[in-house]
């Protein structure tokens, strides 16, 4: 569902802009708007919906050795709830193994994940819970693929600012809690987006409890049918300066509203049919 | 971590610990053993990676607060960090991935092969020459497994898989020293698996015909309701769950409405747990006894029916089958007086035609699943009591805990109670318990971006562990995309437990090197 997100309107922009939402600050005063409104605008932006596209994530450790997963991503909209399905195709390990989630919009709810294993022939109900792990051994978390509860975070604008030529807004998202913080596996975010489109085209995040920072960084932004669309995106975790691994996700032939991406598709039953 | 695609699990399934041939129970506490090297296993590694659980877990309630109160002095140190974006050029990879993704095959193959190594620390070898050396090096296996899918047209699609394997263990011994059941069964084996048409032929309703699996219930380490096929028993604990069940040749209907699936099986040939060979590090009896298999023909065909349902979280399934048990109960088929012994048995094996009804659960709540599974069995036969058949009621209970970054520990425990219980079945050849529990314990944790991963896996045979058990700790490494290295150890507990008893020397060490392509 993560990648679903993704290319469906650079949902990890969207999801990482979604973490941080904030509060009233005396700095923000100067500005137009709040670090809240402006993530409140991000989130209230056009994703796209009945989505289906292909992924690509080049996983880089320290040395350079690459590790390449390519996946099939279908992505969709039940109320005010997201859906997204998706199968590995290669490396051939994993191939034909598929995940179903269904994000809730309801604060509180914990999300409906499921793993179709083809090793097993067998699906398995996944636990939500935790969000900090790894996904898939890129540099992204699952935390990054659902999308965060606004209220959780307190954000502040902390600037304008460019970008590679473009104005943007700089804000600091922190959470309220200190469960969300574990539950996520950041302590706190500046993110950068885009004043004339509301992307967020860049992060940087603390990962919690350690010395690291991810770096997320909008390589290619594209609109498709009307939606704007990070088709490639850098995320980088480093200890200081030193990289310590790094992960590229590219997307393509992402397509919108297609017909055949409905409520039969987001099931069981065809998270086993895979790809 | 364990949403890895791969088959990083227990390496086995495990079944109530059932042994066709020896099921002599007593008392002895391999309890204390069995949480020793369990909890040893899991909490060495944990404690000594201050990345890990641990570390994070501590650390992190001892210090949250200190951490969120002191971001405003670190905004200086925020200018730093947002210094660290990386001005490189793009990666050249999107013509690439274009190019392959535009090509969708009708037909694909795909597999693995690989070698797999297996090393008896404990056996000595034989004194005399003539008997098996079951010693050492008692694994050189490379292996294969193809698999051809083809999709015709949008509705149907077809899978045909292969596995073969070749031992080259027994030539490097004395080849000659080891039983013809054993060099059948272990030293070279090539064999169709799946093999299947599906497809839908109305809205709703999906159907899949031939050589196939049928996966039931919840559990991952246990089985209850999944009952289907057969297991492949051949080295207890030791066989890749990719592998451990035996596809059978079925009529698969999958009706779908709402949030519920009907599903109805019929499986149209009888086959049964493959059990270690006469003669083998796994079964250490010498003489082969008679299995009586049932003819594959229309009143032996086996049947197959669920109900499942699948809401916001949870999932509930209600299972029901007529089958033949895979497990066997020993008959005595034949009296024979033999001048100076007296009386000898001849032996059968028999396998009793069952009916099962159950249910199986599973649900969410936070960082936790808790999943049970319960069932009853009707149509239990045994040699002690001939006079009427039994009942036998499974309940089993579960856990799975994933609230540790890259780290997942379950845990199942469950009974199998055999009911209106006869003592007389407690004599051989039935050596039946009235309750015989067992306990599955399951730790993995996740490396390096997912590219080490760590195994802990423990089971123990009654309620304290007095009928045995067993450990096995892995490590498995992805040296590059779909190519990976996996070595362990595996210790069996004996309890008092012969079956276990006799597993006691096959405590091993083992690896793999597999190719995925």
């Amino acid at each position: 569902m993560i990648f679903i997100k993704k290319y469906s309107n650079t949902i990890n922009f969207i999801i990482f802009t979604m973490l941080f939402s904030g509060g009233f600050y005396p700095a923000e005063k100067v500005f137009a708007l709040t670090g809240r409104e402006i993530m409140e605008k991000v989130n209230a932006r056009d994703e796209g919906d009945r989505s289906k596209g292909e992924m690509e994530m080049i996983l880089i450790d320290k040395k350079g050795k690459k590790r390449i997963r390519k996946l099939k991503t279908f992505g969709g909209k039940k109320d005010k709830d997201t859906l997204s399905l998706m199968f590995f195709l290669s490396p051939a390990d994993v191939k034909n193994t598929g995940f179903l989630t269904y994000d809730y919009n309801e604060s509180g709810k914990d999300d409906d994940q499921w793993l179709y294993l083809p090793a097993l022939r067998k699906t398995k109900r996944i636990a939500a819970g935790d969000k900090s792990g790894s996904f898939m051994g890129s540099d992204l978390n699952y935390s990054d693929m659902t999308t965060p509860d606004l209220d959780l975070y307190d954000y502040t604008l902390m600037k304008e600012t460019e970008v590679r030529g473009k104005k943007v807004w700089q804000i600091k998202a922190v959470p309220k809690h200190k469960d969300e913080a574990v539950k996520s596996g950041y302590s706190k975010s500046v993110i950068f987006i885009r004043q004339d489109n509301y992307v967020m085209i860049r992060a940087v995040r603390w990962v919690h409890k350690k010395r690291r920072n991810k770096y997320l960084d909008v390589k290619k932004l594209e609109k498709i049918d009307g939606i704007w669309v990070s088709t490639e995106m850098h995320v980088t975790t480093k200890t200081g300066k030193k990289t310590l691994h790094k992960t590229v996700l590219k997307q393509n032939n992402i397509r919108f509203n297609q017909d055949d991406v409905n409520a039969d598709l987001f099931t069981v039953r065809r998270l086993e049919k895979g790809a | 971590m364990s949403r890895r695609g791969k088959n990083n699990q227990t390496g086995s399934t495990l079944h109530f610990c059932s042994n066709k041939a020896l099921m002599l129970q007593s008392f002895f506490s391999s309890i204390r053993s069995f949480i020793l090297v369990t909890t040893l296993l899991i909490w060495v590694p944990v404690i000594g990676a201050p990345d890990i659980v641990l570390a994070q877990e501590t650390s992190d309630f001892a210090g949250m607060e200190e951490a969120l109160s002191g971001f405003d002095e670190e905004d200086s140190g925020i200018e730093d960090a947002l210094s660290g974006f990386d001005e490189e050029k793009n990666i050249k990879h999107t013509e690439e991935t274009k190019a392959l993704f535009e090509k969708e095959d009708w037909s694909s193959f795909y597999g693995y092969t690989g070698i797999s190594l297996s090393y008896s620390f404990v056996r000595e070898p034989p004194e005399d020459n003539s008997n098996s050396d079951w010693s050492g090096l008692t694994k050189t296996r490379p292996f294969f497994s193809l698999t051809w899918d083809t999709k015709l047209g949008n509705n149907w699609k077809s899978r045909i898989s292969a596995k073969a394997f070749y031992d080259f263990a027994y030539g490097l011994k004395e080849r000659d020293t080891f039983t013809s059941e054993v060099l059948n069964e272990l030293e070279k084996e090539a064999e169709l698996r799946e093999v299947y048409l599906e497809g839908s032929p109305f809205g709703s309703l999906d159907i899949r015909l031939g050589s196939q699996i049928v996966a039931w219930g919840t559990a991952d380490s246990l089985r209850v309701v999944d009952v289907l096929n057969p297991t492949d028993n051949r080295e207890y604990g030791m066989t890749d769950l990719e592998d451990v069940r035996i596809p059978l040749p079925m009529t698969r209907l999958d009706y779908y409405f709402g949030d519920f699936k009907l599903q109805a099986v019929a499986i149209h040939q009888i086959k049964f747990n493959k059990s270690a060979p006469p003669g083998s590090d796994y079964n250490s009896t010498t003489t082969e006894i008679k299995e009586v298999i049932p003819e594959s023909k229309a009143e032996n065909t086996e049947y197959g029916l669920a109900l499942s349902g699948t809401f916001s979280g949870w999932d509930a399934s209600f299972h029901w089958a007529q089958f033949f048990d895979d497990e066997a109960y020993l008959l005595i088929a034949d009296m024979t007086f033999v001048p100076g012994i007296g009386f000898v048995p001849t032996l059968e094996y028999r396998h009793s035609r069952l009916t099962m009804s159950g249910i199986a659960l599973s649900i969410t709540s936070g960082n936790y699943i808790w999943k049970a599974e319960a069932a009853n069995f009707w149509g239990m036969e045994f040699n002690n009591v001939k006079e009427k058949k039994f009942t036998r009621t499974e309940i089993l209970f579960g856990t799975e805990y994933s609230g540790w970054s890259d780290t997942s520990l379950s845990i199942e425990s469950g009974v199998r109670h055999l009911n209106d219980f006869d003592h007389r079945l407690e004599a051989e050849p039935d050596y039946q318990l009235e309750d015989r529990i067992a306990t599955t314990l399951n730790f993995m944790q996740d490396y390096y971006n997912q590219t080490l991963h760590l195994q802990l896996f423990g089971m123990m045979i009654g309620e304290w562990g007095e009928d045995g058990g067993l450990n096995r700790a892995s490590l498995e490494y992805d040296v590059m995309d779909a190519f990976s290295v996996n070595g362990g150890v595996m210790i069996y507990q004996p309890g008092d437990s012969l079956y276990f008893q006799s597993l006691n020397d096959n405590d091993r060490i083992f690896f793999e090197a597999r190719y995925s392509f």
